[in-house]
């Protein structure tokens, strides 16, 4: 993302002006909403001017001009050039969207993908909560599987967040692997690390193993102890 | 207790982990992502930090928003490790190696945390040590 400093009249409040450079504005998008803003953000691209309004953890809603809501909010997602900034701007009566932010976001990237030619998707539809089980999900594929349950999600995303392989994940779910991932390589580019091989995380009884394996990212939940014994040894993790 | 006697009792706190064999340094963040207090070698840096600290705190509710909040959280990477203990005060990180024994760092970590909680105790979020410098 590059930073420009602001100009005396472009911005009415302490804030940032950033170029668009390719998936910024869903980051963007994720960081208002977890961080619980209250903020208007203003989208400009080449020919048109956006704004979205994020309010309570979820963006409440879009326009473009005479266009408003969920599609307003989809066409500003599939810019790809342009700035953004925060601004001021009158707030709507009531919300506009009633769509989760990963709702947006993973409905964007479906339509990305499907404007690259010879490109097929692998992510879940937006309809459905859950995306869709596939057979033959080999990982964790625990050994002596009588002595574990199976993991309550196993899901496998190419590089580009596209699933490949699910087993129990939400659409959200797999849209916050996706950002954790970039989140754990920008840390690991900061420390100055070798190669992302996998992150645990614990919360009480249940542990979130997300790990990188060729061109995959694999990420399993599971809370049953034996199954994660065995996630842990069939990821390399035992140590 | 003032913030500045605070800050040393959290570096020495974080000093000691550095007796676990294979562990190369500790951090502790506010939880707004400031750095309250650093056992690192010195490459990384308060400027280091800046970008550091709130990357971590978006990885943390990221990683909380996915399930039933976060207890720890470990980073492996072919060369190091982070592990990252969140508590009510902030986050304590530290680097270690893959030769460091993980129980001995997590039972350290546990315990650290909890006597950098008691330092920290009532003083809210603390600035980073720029601000810091200039009150």
């Amino acid at each position: 993302m590059k930073l420009t400093s602001k100009s005396s009249d472009d911005l009415s409040e302490s804030g940032f002006r950033a170029q668009l450079r390719q998936a910024y504005l869903p980051d963007l998008v994720q960081l208002e909403c977890l961080s619980r803003s209250r903020r208007v953000i203003r989208v400009t691209t080449v020919d048109a001017v956006g704004y979205l309004f994020f309010a309570d953890g979820q963006v409440t809603h879009a326009s473009i001009g005479d266009l408003e809501g969920e599609e307003a909010a989809r066409e500003i997602l599939s810019w790809s050039r342009g700035t953004f900034e925060p601004c001021e701007r009158a707030w709507p009566p009531r919300a506009t969207i009633t769509k989760s932010w990963q709702f947006l976001l993973l409905h964007a990237a479906q339509a990305e993908d499907e404007r690259r030619p010879g490109v097929h998707s692998g992510r879940p539809q937006p309809g459905g909560r859950e995306a869709s089980v596939e057979q033959g999900e080999s990982i964790p594929a625990p050994k002596g599987a009588a002595h574990g349950k199976a993991p309550s999600t196993v899901l496998r995303l190419d590089v580009r967040g596209a699933i490949v392989r699910n087993h129990g994940a939400t659409e959200e779910y797999a849209a916050l692997v996706s950002s954790a991932f970039r989140q754990v390589e920008m840390i690991g580019d900061l420390l100055g690390a070798e190669s992302f091989k996998a992150l645990e995380c614990a919360a009480g009884e249940q542990r979130t193993f997300i790990s990188r394996e060729g061109g995959h990212l694999v990420a399993v939940q599971s809370a049953d102890p034996h199954t994660i014994a065995q996630v842990r040894e069939r990821l390399g993790l035992s140590s | 207790m003032s913030v500045d006697r605070a800050v040393a009792k959290v570096e020495t706190t974080l000093s000691v982990l550095r007796d676990i064999a294979g562990v190369y340094g500790s951090f502790f963040i506010s939880p707004s992502g400031n750095l309250v207090s650093k056992d690192l070698p010195r490459v990384y840096d308060e400027a280091l930090f800046a970008d550091l600290g709130p990357r971590l705190v978006r990885l943390q509710e990221t990683l909380a928003s996915a399930g039933q909040g976060l207890d720890t959280c470990l980073l492996r990477f072919d060369d190091i490790r982070l592990f990252l203990f969140p508590s009510l005060h902030g986050s304590l990180g530290v680097l270690f190696s893959a030769s460091a024994d993980l129980k001995a760092v997590k039972m350290s970590v546990r315990l650290a945390a909890r006597r950098i909680g008691a330092e920290l105790t009532g003083l809210g979020d603390i600035p980073p040590p720029s601000a810091r410098r200039r009150a």
